[in-house]
């Protein structure tokens, strides 16, 4: 009886514990003030607000949040407020989904931004198609999103209603084996991800690209995400005599893995992709992170005039979280969406269709149009919803700080 | 002809060729209107600059007014290079020598606003590769305008070249009043497969030249 | 390059952390019979406790020589705290009840214990640099650093005061006695009570000890450390044979090897490729969980006890 206890408590307690990672946590983070004649409005936001990825996932939110406060302020949409809800995902595909339904739940909801993660976007997708809402996430970049999974072969757009300002792992992945191989001589690389949509993807095609170009992608590796202790694996990548370590991955794991490799004598460079570009890494990483390198969507937010009002007030208000990975991106993909309200209310002789539906409906069409200057460049979207603005940049850490080495812009035709 | 001098090939046998002053392979079309202009009376010509400025300003306005009511203050000439600069490729320009360690490639080089852009290609990722703008190095597109370009790329050395790298890069140094910046432009489609048959042509599979000597294909490494 | 001396050195460590933290749920579940799911989380406020010594506490530019047992005294007081506040305050008025009630009660405090540290300590809700003991050293084909040995050396030094302590000294026998039949003991004088604080209190300390090596040793710490490593102490505290202390180190350093061996190793079998490498280090250490408990019930130490429940 007994043993039988032990047995049957460990049992409970791992699916107990497990659980804990789920439920949502809501944050009423908008100013909601509705006057009787002007209509309230919702755009939610979801990202990982607590725990794993969470600074990235509040640069999103409050990326967002400044979008809708310019846009309230400036009344870009007359007899319209704006509110903005957030929704925690704490970086899980099935909290996201659950989200995606509270969204489109929502009877005063026209659209959708986030989330953070690509693995998260999969569950989420369906469910805005359904509900015939638009979702941009500022930060997804695996093709699959929105070529479908044969996007190599034959490209073809799974979700009319998914869309995003962030450029796509294809490019990312080549970009980072171009400054590896030629941008850093490096010629034999071990490979790691953390098996997640996101990061097994973007190592992937780093892997092919990096062999296409000539490198030797020497052994791979997978980590789980959450683990800390990487002994085992930082003997293997010193034993394999690579001269690179690519990630594909967050930086939870990152930053502890470059302590962990650099400390066990395995002095090469960790490279990853947008994941680990986020200031956390740094601080977690500490003096291990330095000579590191991470991909990143985007040019480098100071050299963005636009963006520097932007940067003034996410520092003024106080925002938690970090603005440079995405910040700018979701306050462009918020501002899509209230253009989009906008152009939907203008066609209607300046009045908000009183059907959610129908209202929702034309938001996507319009969002599909979009073509404006955002903080980060050229707002518009192709036929398959990826931005047209593909521009990448190659940090590196110096000094105890991201610092841009190479930027580049992509032509794909 | 790759010479760091500023070749300027005025009346140059080659003038009509593919390959010249930067822009001077416009259509011409262009010329016809600048000659007409050229003719005009100065007073006729400064009337007309003014007229077509404030038309421009005032179709401006009011494109932009009722879009964006708090107009932002005059980002343009803070624009840095790397973000206003555009690359388009155009096609190929023909193969000038045989064997064929060099092709000639053409570009639509737009600087979409802002102070006026200089720039000079500095390579194409790889060290086997040079790459360069001709006939002169380095060449400015003013702001709001567009030049067609000629991008001459070298094979020098075959080893270590991949055949099929899928993305192709040109290196770029950009310049305007406000910053110089090292810029990549990357490049899928037309252009990489264009610039593989040349590595191809160059390098597999029997080495031209007595420089590039031979190897396996870049696939044969991909063991891990 | 032969790897194995140096992924042994690896296992052996990652193991020692199991054992020091695994100590605790065994010497709890030894003398109470239950199974106190809040002591990962004991071992996490351990370790904001000795990260609290030294970046509030202690003036900058201390050496570590200094820091380090500061730090040991300040997240040993903070988790001894803890350990002790929960058994008096959410343990102890559930004695007798039925067994689930303080389980689940310790899955609640648990949460709570995360919750509070990630809403009310600054910073906390992301990973917070801790401070490292990260000069290498090259012992043949081995790379340790100061963290490392400081690891071992305090599992060795914990583990030796501890079988001295519970062998040889009065309260170390009455603990004993109390572990063997508590009504009987309480009917010798034994205060029952104040020994169940002592185990308490003596699992707070080690895990606070764990703590502050796992900080030294990975450099960061965050409100969710305690989860995993919790789970993984608890597994091996079954593993060794739950209720004895030397069972608990060693199931400790035999899952902490056997993780790390599989992790380095399995991927070469011919065959095994997709079985191997890091992310399925803990679906081999639960394997070697469920094939001890098939063949050893009690675990690797555990005595086959009669039923007292």
């Amino acid at each position: 009886m007994r043993r039988s206890l032990v047995i049957l408590t460990s049992v409970l307690a791992t699916g107990a514990l497990t659980l804990t990672a789920c439920g949502s946590r809501d944050d009423n983070g908008g100013s909601d003030n509705s006057d009787g004649d002007t209509t309230t409005l919702t755009i939610g936001v979801d990202a990982p607000l607590s725990g794993e990825n969470s600074t990235t996932g509040l640069g999103i939110q409050y990326g967002a949040q400044i979008a809708v406060d310019d846009a309230n302020k400036n009344k870009l949409v007359p007899g319209v407020t704006f509110k903005l809800k957030a929704y925690d995902d704490k970086a899980q595909p099935a909290t996201g989904q659950s989200n995606a339904t509270a969204i489109t739940g929502d009877k005063t909801a026209v659209g959708a931004v986030g989330p953070l993660n690509s693995g998260v976007a999969q569950t989420m997708q369906q469910v805005f198609a359904s509900a015939k809402m638009v979702q941009i996430s500022p930060s997804n970049t695996n093709p699959e999103l929105t070529q479908g999974k044969d996007w190599q072969t034959s490209k073809k757009r799974p979700y009319d209603t998914y869309f995003r300002t962030a450029t796509t792992d294809e490019l990312q992945g080549s970009f980072a084996a171009d400054y590896a191989y030629n941008g850093l001589k490096k010629k034999s690389v071990f490979v790691v991800d953390d098996k997640q949509t996101y990061g097994a993807g973007l190592a992937k095609i780093f892997s092919e690209q990096f062999k296409k170009l000539g490198g030797k992608v020497v052994q791979t590796d997978h980590v789980n995400t959450g683990d800390k202790d990487f002994g085992s694996l930082v003997t293997k990548i010193k034993n394999s005599k690579a001269d690179l370590l690519y990630y594909g991955g967050q930086y939870d794991e990152s930053a502890l893995l470059t302590k962990q490799m650099k400390d066990g004598g395995a002095n090469i460079p960790l490279f990853g992709g947008d994941g680990m570009f986020a200031t956390t890494y740094i601080e977690a990483g500490g003096a291990a992170t330095e000579g590191d390198l991470a991909t990143a969507i985007g040019v480098p937010a100071d050299t963005l005039p636009a963006a520097k009002s932007f940067i003034e007030t996410y520092k003024a208000k106080g925002y938690k979280g970090d603005y440079g990975a995405y910040g700018a991106y979701s306050y462009d993909a918020t501002t899509a969406i209230i253009k989009a309200v906008k152009a939907v209310v203008d066609a209607n002789d300046g009045k908000v269709p009183s059907d959610i539906n129908d209202l929702r409906a034309k938001v996507v069409e319009e969002v599909q149009k979009s073509d404006f200057e955002g903080l980060s460049g050229k707002v518009a979207f192709d036929e398959y919803g990826d931005t047209t603005n593909k521009q990448l940049t190659v940090y590196q850490v110096e000094k105890g700080a991201w610092k841009a080495v190479k930027t580049g812009t992509a032509d794909l035709g | 002809m790759t010479g760091t001098g500023p070749v300027e090939p005025v009346n140059a046998p080659d003038a009509d060729g593919s390959f010249e002053v930067i822009g001077a392979d416009a259509p011409r079309l262009t010329d016809r209107v600048a000659q007409r202009w050229g003719a005009l009376p100065p007073r006729a010509r400064k009337s007309a600059v003014a007229a077509g400025l404030a038309l421009l300003t005032a179709v401006g306005a009011l494109l932009l007014a009722p879009d964006d009511p708090e107009t932002r203050e005059p980002l343009d000439l803070s624009a840095w290079p790397a973000d206003v600069t555009r690359w388009d490729y155009l096609g190929l320009a023909e193969h000038p020598n045989s064997p064929t360690t060099r092709g000639s490639y053409r570009f639509a080089v737009s600087v979409l606003r802002g102070p006026d852009v200089t720039l000079r290609v500095t390579g194409a990722a790889f060290d086997g590769l040079r790459a360069q703008s001709t006939p002169r190095p380095e060449f400015t597109v003013p702001g709001g305008a567009t030049r067609r370009i000629t991008v001459e790329i070298s094979v020098s050395d075959c080893s270590e070249l991949p055949l099929d790298a899928g993305f192709h890069y040109l290196d770029v140094t950009l310049r305007n009043t406000h910053a110089i910046q090292r810029h990549s432009f990357i490049f899928g489609g037309a252009f990489s497969r264009d610039l593989s048959d040349l590595l191809h042509e160059a390098c597999d599979p029997i080495p031209p030249g007595p420089g590039p000597r031979p190897i396996g294909s870049a696939s044969s490494q991909n063991a891990d | 390059m032969n790897t194995l001396p140096q992924q042994l050195a690896n296992g052996l460590l990652l193991g020692s952390m199991y054992g020091l933290i695994a100590i605790g749920y065994t010497m709890v579940y030894g003398i109470v019979q239950l199974i106190n799911f809040a002591h990962g989380e004991i071992f996490m406020t351990g370790a904001f406790g000795a990260f609290t010594v030294y970046f509030y506490i202690l003036p900058d530019g201390t050496s570590m020589a200094v820091a380090v047992p500061l730090m040991l005294i300040g997240g040993g007081l903070v988790a001894i705290l803890i350990a002790v506040g929960a058994e008096r305050f959410a343990y102890r008025p559930l004695r007798g009840a039925p067994r689930l009630a303080p389980l689940i009660t310790a899955i609640g405090l648990s949460l709570a214990l995360q919750e509070v540290v990630r809403n009310f300590y600054p910073g906390a809700d992301r990973a917070i640099a801790f401070p490292g003991l990260d000069t290498t050293h090259d012992i043949g084909s081995i790379t340790i650093k100061d963290a490392d040995i400081f690891l071992i050396l305090s599992a060795i030094v914990c583990m030796a005061a501890l079988a001295y302590f519970v062998r040889k000294s009065r309260t170390g026998r009455a603990m004993q006695a109390t572990a063997q039949d508590p009504d009987t003991a309480q009917l010798m004088g034994i205060d029952t009570n104040r020994i169940i604080v002592i185990a308490f209190a003596i699992g707070g300390f080690f895990a606070a000890v764990a703590a502050v090596a796992y900080g030294l040793k990975y450099g960061n710490i965050d409100y969710r450390m305690g989860f995993l490593m919790g789970l993984k102490a608890f597994t091996a505290a079954v593993l060794g044979g739950i209720g004895n202390i030397y069972g608990a180190m060693l199931g400790g350093l035999v899952l902490g090897i056997a993780e790390t061996l599989a992790s380095a190793y399995i991927d070469e079998i011919p065959g095994m490729q997709q079985l191997g490498g890091q992310s399925w280090a803990n679906v081999w250490a639960f394997c070697l969980l469920i094939l001890v408990l098939l063949v050893r019930p009690q675990g690797l130490l555990g005595e086959r006890v009669a039923d007292r429940a």
